[in-house]
């Protein structure tokens, strides 16, 4: 379609009153910054970051989960989730760059989270009898929330670092990585392994921690 | 934009000169008034400020400043939409100044923009008023290009429809 722009509005320019105004603002006020690094640093050390909180949390309730998997569980089992944590701190750095491209969209990397760790218990653990299932399944939620809470803190302190364009977006995708870190905790520290506790009561601690982020979020960028 | 990061006012000054009317013209094709236009651009100016360590030199340079400009206007609207909320009805609006000759064709084209939705507006002004390709859109938007184009095309049947239905009118 051939759209023309008219004079009046192709030639529109601001108040020059206005634009001295902020020229001497910057003037009086510019000073040098460092340039954040690149999505692949950034990346790269929040994966580190959360790879240490996990073990630090999960420390004092003790590693019985670790300890009970063999050698090829524990490689994809960890693999799977350190593959999660690189993805989601991606779309993190991503939501505190603007305009920078984003290549997944944190509610898509919410959905991966959640089908990516069922799957992975459902072939790693394929039992899904479910003695005690509630009884033993609360637990395990509270501490993954438990856990997800100082994490979710953490990756908001670091979003401060950049400017958020959109502060719905960046709150799921900082949620969802903070429930990832839940199930981290979780993944080193239940001895349960079987799928439907895994599925319903550790991969919950992502979708529950993603909407309490997103709900905050909203209510921030509401009234702000 | 680099020699600003190290702290130099005088590109400062040259990025604020030769990047205003462009941005202007973005916030006046969304809002329909100068005064406003100015209020926000003058807020995004400082927003730059406050955020140009989060660009990077091997990064293009309007899809960041685009990006910034767009949360600029949204957080207007949602103040706007607050204060609305809160204010009392009068009984009687005073008259509009009529608009000059000069002034006419521009209100003509901010009135036929402000019959699109928001985000069709904003991204016909990306791409027709600011030139931006649908790549930088795409980036200053946090859309796919897919999702650009769409927009466009859609906005492009609204516009067409309604040029038509003026013409036909006449």
């Amino acid at each position: 379609m051939e759209f023309k722009i008219p004079a009046g509005f192709a030639h529109a320019a601001p108040d020059p009153a206005r634009l001295a105004k902020t020229r001497k603002v910057f003037a009086s006020t510019v000073a040098p910054v460092r340039p954040l690094p690149s999505n692949g640093v950034l990346m790269a050390i929040g994966v580190a970051v959360f790879v240490v909180l996990a073990i630090l949390l999960a420390a004092p309730f003790g590693f019985y989960g670790f300890a009970k998997l063999g050698v090829g569980d524990r490689v994809v089992e960890y693999s799977v989730l350190l593959l999660l944590a690189f993805v989601l701190s991606g779309i993190v750095v991503e939501q505190m760059i603007p305009g920078s491209r984003r290549i997944v969209q944190p509610e898509a990397g919410v959905l991966i989270a959640l089908l990516l760790v069922s799957l992975t218990a459902s072939m790693l653990f394929p039992d899904f009898s479910a003695p005690n299932f509630v009884a033993r399944g609360v637990p395990c939620l509270r501490l993954g929330i438990l856990c997800a809470v100082p994490a979710a803190g953490l990756v908001a302190l670091a979003m401060r670092q950049g400017f958020l364009t959109d502060p719905m977006s960046a709150a799921i995708a900082s949620g969802a990585l903070a429930g990832l870190l839940g199930v981290c905790v979780l993944a080193l520290h239940c001895p349960v392994l079987n799928a439907a506790h895994i599925i319903v009561w550790h991969v919950t601690v992502v979708a529950v921690a993603a909407v309490a982020a997103s709900l905050l979020g909203w209510r921030l960028s509401r009234f702000r | 934009m680099s020699n600003y990061q190290q702290g130099d006012a005088t590109a400062a000054g040259l990025l604020v000169d030769s990047l205003s009317p462009q941005f202007f013209r973005f916030f006046l094709g969304q809002v329909r008034s100068r005064e406003l236009a100015d209020d926000l651009l003058q807020d995004f100016w400082l927003r730059i400020h406050s955020a140009r360590h989060t660009y990077r030199p091997t990064e293009p340079l309007l899809p960041w400043m685009y990006a910034i400009a767009r949360r600029v206007r949204i957080d207007q609207f949602r103040r706007n939409r607050s204060r609305a909320s809160r204010e009392v009805q009068v009984e009687k609006f005073p008259e509009p100044a009529a608009p000059s000759p000069a002034e006419e064709s521009t209100l003509d084209f901010e009135t036929l923009l402000s019959t699109l939705p928001e985000s069709q507006r904003e991204v016909i002004v990306m791409l027709k008023v600011s030139g931006l390709s649908v790549e930088e859109v795409a980036r200053a938007t946090g859309c796919s290009a897919g999702s650009v184009k769409q927009k466009a095309h859609r906005a492009y049947e609204k516009l067409r429809t309604l040029l038509k239905g003026g013409r036909d009118g006449v």
